[in-house]
């Protein structure tokens, strides 16, 4: 009894640092989103730069990007060329929800930077970035032929998420 | 005259009442700021927990419950939004973990005061024990 007494402490205190050490790796800016897996969120918006409206629906039909951005967002800079090449892909339909921003600020960003998304749709309040869950700027949702939120991703996107993560996504869902 | 009639008709249509102001406040700080995520959205100074805070106070307004609203935001935020994280199954480890933790440090603490068995000792007789204090004073 008094040697397994005296492990045991060692043990809880091993067990311990192994589970906090695992969570100091994590990273608590990543919140897993709770829409995974639900349908999109309903919203209508008007376009920017257009006088048509956009809703929910027009994600549906084909797998969409919904891709969060604002003028102001320096990170966002960061992932433009690759929503370029992503825009041009034909099995993609790239779409942006331009968050918090003005419409004068947002066009000319574009004009400047070049317009890969095929509309923008204009959150100037940030409502529908709420029923989003959008907590910041950019993040980037994959949206099914349905309209089921299959995949989300904070912060700008990068080579390695796109190649590792993102395009196997698009093939699976192409499959199904 | 007519003012004052005019005030006590449009008054209760934005009176906000002292009840209501209270879950307000209790509301907006048990939401965490998922920006500044050690802040609750009453203290932080982000876009989002303004925005937050506003929708808690339309909802409030609107009638919602306090439970309406902390489902209005877990589902689009997630559990971390609340800083209370709920009791559920998959959530009993974290809050009774310390609990049971404190009471297996406990029990061991009890289990390790009992005294170990007594050692017998060997009797010692009289004579080797003054032959003892003796051989020890004549060392001093």
């Amino acid at each position: 009894m008094k040697r397994w007494a005296f492990a045991l402490p060692l043990l809880v205190v091993v067990g311990l640092v192994g589970l906090l050490g695992a969570g100091l790796k994590l990273d608590p800016t990543i919140v897993d989103s709770p829409l995974i897996g639900k349908p999109a969120p309903a919203f209508e918006l008007p376009v920017l730069g257009g006088d048509r409206l956009i809703s929910e629906r027009d994600l549906t039909g084909g797998v969409s990007l919904f891709n969060v951005w604002a003028s102001w967002c320096v990170a966002c800079r960061l992932e433009h060329d690759i929503l370029v090449e992503l825009g041009k892909r034909d099995d993609i339909r790239l779409y942006g929800l331009n968050y918090k921003d003005e419409p004068d600020d947002a066009q000319r960003w574009l004009a400047r930077r070049g317009n890969p998304y095929r509309l923008s749709a204009m959150d100037r309040d940030g409502r529908v970035g709420i029923d989003w869950g959008v907590y910041g700027v950019p993040e980037t949702f994959v949206v099914d032929a349905d309209g089921v939120i299959r995949a989300k991703h904070i912060g700008p996107l990068t080579e390695d998420y796109v190649n590792d993560e993102l395009l196997p996504l698009i093939r699976e869902l192409k499959d199904t | 005259m007519r003012i004052l009639l005019l005030m006590l008709i449009c008054g209760p249509l934005w009176a906000w009442s002292d009840a209501e102001e209270q879950r307000y406040q209790a509301l907006i700080e048990e939401l965490r700021c998922l920006v500044c995520q050690n802040q609750s959205i009453a203290e932080s100074n982000a876009d989002l927990a303004k925005d937050l805070r506003g929708q808690a106070r339309d909802m409030i307004e609107a009638g919602r419950s306090d439970a309406e609203i902390r489902a209005y935001m877990t589902e689009r935020y997630g559990d971390f939004v609340l800083y209370r994280p709920p009791l559920q199954p998959r959530t009993w480890a974290l809050w009774f973990g310390p609990f049971l933790l404190l009471l297996a440090g406990f029990w061991l603490l009890w289990r390790l005061r009992r005294p170990a068995d007594p050692v017998p000792e060997a009797p010692v007789s009289e004579e080797r024990l003054q032959a003892l204090l003796k051989d020890s004073q004549r060392h001093d």
